[in-house]
């Protein structure tokens, strides 16, 4: 496409207020698009799922560190089981 | 003590206070500035460094100070002690940014880009459009924003280096079923524990739901130091637990701490509880996230219009600031002198007033000038917006910088 085609498109869309068709234009068209608006919207989108992932990997965390706690009282809840059993 | 010992003084404090401070930018660990630990002339000698110092980073912290010493230097003046002393705390907190930044770059290989371009399909389009040039493009922008904002580049820094520890995709939704399987071996299912989970889900405000969560991290680490130190100090302390009511005291005990973590591990496959922990636990650490005030295509929209006026308005709104700001600069006499009609001895009438434009000096006007520019460029700057919104304000703010805000008030 060309840019004025390129830019018109985009206008379009922002005039819609189609914000998903909007960001699937840019980056089906993301070749086309001048270099600065290239950078931004790589760092954009690319640190947005960065913090996305880092916030799921937060979530990992506390599963491991739960998964690990409840691993250890189940041995002391058998430790004092055996106990009583053994009287 | 003369005024420029006083500075050499404090700079030299400052200069040993700033290097035990320095600190890395993810890690949290002392950190030395390596290569970066230069002094102002080496950092003006290298023009590259010189433009980063000068134009990026000195502008965003004092704009005013900036341009006055950018135009003493470009006419060969003498800085005052004042400015040399500003430059010298400048340089060492640029370098420090500079240092921070080589820091992070390492995560922000070509392999450590097609990574995370692996999770996230958005960004997958795009690092494979740009090939090799996908590490420079982000690097460019991160060191902008190393230089202009502090806050969030450490922030990005840190999510860079969390991101960098998952392997691969499948590893969160391998440890959802982890930790599910493992309420159900040791049978600590949502039916058990119903009543407490449940908890999360019915409470209707925000506020309480957090802090719900909050009481549950709590939980999760009271545990934790339980099956660590308190269960086997307890234990070790008699030898063998001998009664039996003590040996249910203790298992009550623990189904308690069992119960609390049950409900973290719930809550972290519960949509909304999880959000809450994430804002807990990631902003918690590293601080409020940025404020987005502009989230939506209608939001951006408004924006664009604000910012396009504003600057349509900018040399009426500059006119009438500089009279106000000249009128702040004190009073000027007018001196007005008269003939007789008859004849005799002329007379000189003289009327205070407040100062106006054209009683300023160059100095003076510069200085409101560049303070005005500063305003305006903040105000272009208070848009905020996350994704492709980011990069429309941007598209937006191009044709509007700081030097064609100047521009426009130059000949005025």
């Amino acid at each position: 496409m060309k840019p004025e085609d390129i830019n018109a498109e985009i206008e379009r869309l922002i005039e819609t207020e189609d914000e998903k068709a909007l960001e699937n234009f840019m980056i089906d068209h993301f070749s086309e698009l001048p270099e600065e608006d290239q950078k931004d919207l790589l760092f954009a989108l690319y640190t947005d799922a960065v913090e996305r992932l880092a916030k799921e990997a937060a979530i990992m965390d506390i599963q491991k560190r739960g998964i690990e706690v409840i691993e250890k009282v189940e041995a002391i809840r058998n430790i004092l089981k055996q106990e009583n059993s053994s009287g | 003590m003369d005024g420029g010992s006083h500075y050499r003084e404090r700079d030299w404090r400052r200069e040993q206070a700033h290097r035990e401070a320095v600190r890395h930018p993810v890690t949290d660990e002392p950190m030395g500035l390596g290569e970066f630990d230069r002094s102002l002339d080496v950092v003006l000698a290298n023009p590259q460094e010189q433009d980063l110092f000068l134009n990026v980073f000195l502008f965003t912290k004092d704009p005013v100070q900036a341009e006055e010493i950018g135009q003493i230097r470009s006419n060969d003046q003498r800085l005052s002690e004042e400015q040399q002393s500003f430059l010298n705390r400048s340089v060492r907190e640029f370098n420090h940014r500079r240092a921070e930044m080589a820091e992070i770059s390492r995560y922000l290989t070509e392999e450590e880009l097609g990574r995370v371009a692996h999770l996230d399909e958005r960004v997958a389009g795009l690092v494979t459009n740009l090939g090799g040039r996908a590490p420079a493009f982000m690097l460019e922008r991160l060191q902008q924003l190393a230089l202009t904002n502090h806050a969030q580049f450490q922030r990005v820094g840190q999510a860079l280096k969390a991101v960098h520890e998952i392997r691969d995709g499948e590893e969160m939704k391998r440890s959802n079923e982890k930790t599910l399987r493992i309420l159900e071996k040791y049978q600590i299912t949502e039916d058990q524990y119903k009543d407490a989970v449940a908890a999360g889900n019915t409470f209707e405000t925000h506020k309480k739901l957090t802090s719900l969560v909050r009481a549950q991290m709590t939980g999760l680490e009271t545990a934790a130091h339980y099956a660590t130190f308190g269960f086997l100090a307890k234990f070790r302390g008699r030898q063998l637990v001998k009664r039996l009511e003590e040996r249910d005291y203790m298992l009550d005990e623990a189904d308690s701490h069992l119960k609390n973590i049950a409900r973290v591990l719930h809550g972290t496959l519960d949509d909304r509880t999880r959000l809450e922990m994430q804002n807990l636990t990631w902003n918690g650490e590293r601080g409020p996230e940025l404020e987005y005030n502009v989230t939506t295509l209608a939001q951006f929209k408004n924006a664009r219009t604000e910012i396009d006026d504003l600057f349509r308005m900018i040399q009426d709104r500059f006119k009438t600031y500089a009279g106000e700001e000249a009128a702040k600069l004190g009073e000027t006499t007018d001196t007005t002198t008269t003939q007789p009609r008859g004849g005799g001895a002329a007379k000189t009438t003289r009327k205070k007033r407040r100062k106006n434009w054209s009683d300023l000096t160059a100095a003076e006007k510069s200085r409101i000038r560049v303070k005005f520019t500063a305003e305006e460029d903040k105000k272009y700057k208070s848009y905020k917006g996350r994704g492709v919104m980011d990069m429309l304000l941007n598209r937006t703010r191009r044709n509007k910088t700081f030097g064609d805000i100047a521009a426009k008030v130059a000949s005025i």
